[in-house]
């Protein structure tokens, strides 16, 4: 073993133990496993309280991802060793990809009686309004952030999650989850209405 | 031999700096599902969610706890307030009836309720706003994880406390009062609601 040699393994020596001097001051001093912050305990406050009177008849859960990314102006393609970073970073300067689970409810809204009972000696005829989305929901609970990178101002995650509901409520829409919302809606009446009459249910269009 | 040795040292910086991982985002899903709620009452609810991570004071630092410390102690404060509305729905889950349940003797019908529940729960994005945020030392700013973890808690927060304001309560009256003009409009003179005792 010549000098060069030794002195490249008493190099690489040295080199090790830094990494792993490195590795353990990270794991003592860096590496905690961080407790949730958690909020403080402050009331609620009741800003309006509504009678209403909606039947959904169907649930449609949907799972959307988001993903807003704001990248470097630099070619990527030849590699700039001044712009190693960008490089390393794949030209990613900021991102932002949210995971967002959300439901649409299709169903009725019989709010102030919008609905019509008619009956004679043999038969019920029940008209009910078209069926809706009638509700989309969307809450924290069902958001997961899956990456972030950079800062973001709250206007851009707000617009995400509001274009997540639309996704999502384009999505329920194009299912024609109408149609089962009617079917649904029938068998539930049914049961609610024992009679010997003949029970006719019907729709109303959509205005 | 000075190639030989930037060659390792290259070798050496790639292998470091080059392991990460990345995860791909779960592929869509969906489900649809047949449900029979009736939802009998909306509640419109506001709440503050403040958060203090100042708790942590540097004067009082003591060298036998730094191991136990959850967190790295930093010099500085961070508050922050965030605002935002929810709209809470109950009511009563009609497919949970059972056949006995309706009883029809002559012009009167007697109906037993599933007790009342949460029937939907929704925050609007548009409505959550940070009002106030506040950083001061060597402290980062909350991250969007942050703030998705006290939207979190402010959503449980809500469905804790909104049961002490009667919504239960309200929601079986109104599917009560729905259901006694909904029979008597098809005719029957007497309707009795039976309640279930809520979970």
């Amino acid at each position: 073993m010549n000098k060069e040699t030794k002195r490249l393994l008493v190099n690489l020596f040295v080199l090790l133990l830094i990494i792993a001097a490195g590795i353990l001051v990270y794991i003592f001093f860096f590496n905690r496993e961080e407790e949730e912050l958690t909020i403080e305990d402050t009331p609620i406050q009741i800003e309006s309280i509504r009678t209403i009177a909606e039947i959904s008849a169907v649930s449609f859960r949907d799972e959307v991802v988001m993903d807003t990314i704001e990248r470097y102006d630099t070619d990527l393609s030849n590699f700039d060793p001044r712009k190693w970073m960008e490089w390393y970073e794949h030209g990613i300067k900021r991102r932002l990809t949210l995971i967002i689970k959300g439901e649409v409810k299709y169903g009725f809204d019989l709010t102030d009686d919008n609905y019509t009972i008619a009956s004679d000696e043999t038969t019920i005829t029940l008209t009910l309004p078209a069926p809706k989305a009638i509700d989309v929901i969307v809450s924290p609970s069902d958001t997961e952030v899956f990456e972030e990178k950079g800062r973001w101002p709250e206007s851009v995650r707000r617009n995400m999650e509001v274009r997540a509901q639309h996704q999502i409520e384009d999505a329920a829409t194009r299912l024609n989850l109408e149609e089962k919302a009617k079917n649904n809606a029938e068998r539930l009446f049914e049961k609610l209405i024992q009679t010997e009459k003949i029970l006719i249910i019907e729709f109303q269009d959509h205005e | 031999m000075i190639m030989n040795k930037v060659t390792i040292y290259i070798i050496l910086f790639v292998l470091i700096t080059a392991c990460s991982s990345s995860e791909k985002p779960a592929d869509e899903v969906y489900k649809i599902r047949d449900i029979g709620q009736l939802s009998t009452t909306e509640y419109t609810v506001g709440k503050i969610i403040k958060v203090d991570d100042s708790n942590y004071d540097l004067t009082e630092f003591e060298w036998e706890e730094w191991t136990k410390l959850p967190k790295l102690p930093q010099y500085g404060d961070r508050r922050i307030l965030i605002s935002c509305k929810s709209k809470v729905k109950a009511g009563v889950d009609l497919s949970k009836i059972q056949d006995g349940d309706i009883k029809v003797i002559g012009s009167t019908i007697e109906i037993k309720l599933p007790p009342a529940e949460i029937t939907s729960f929704s925050m609007d994005p548009r409505s959550v706003r940070t009002q106030m945020e506040d950083l001061s030392g060597y402290t980062d700013r909350f991250t969007e994880e942050e703030k998705t973890s006290f939207l979190k808690q402010g959503e449980e927060a809500i469905l804790e406390d909104i049961g002490e304001y009667g919504i239960l309560e309200d929601a079986n009256n109104n599917a009560e009062a729905f259901l006694i003009d909904f029979y008597k409009q098809l005719g029957f003179e007497k309707v009795v609601v039976k309640r279930s005792i809520t979970d």
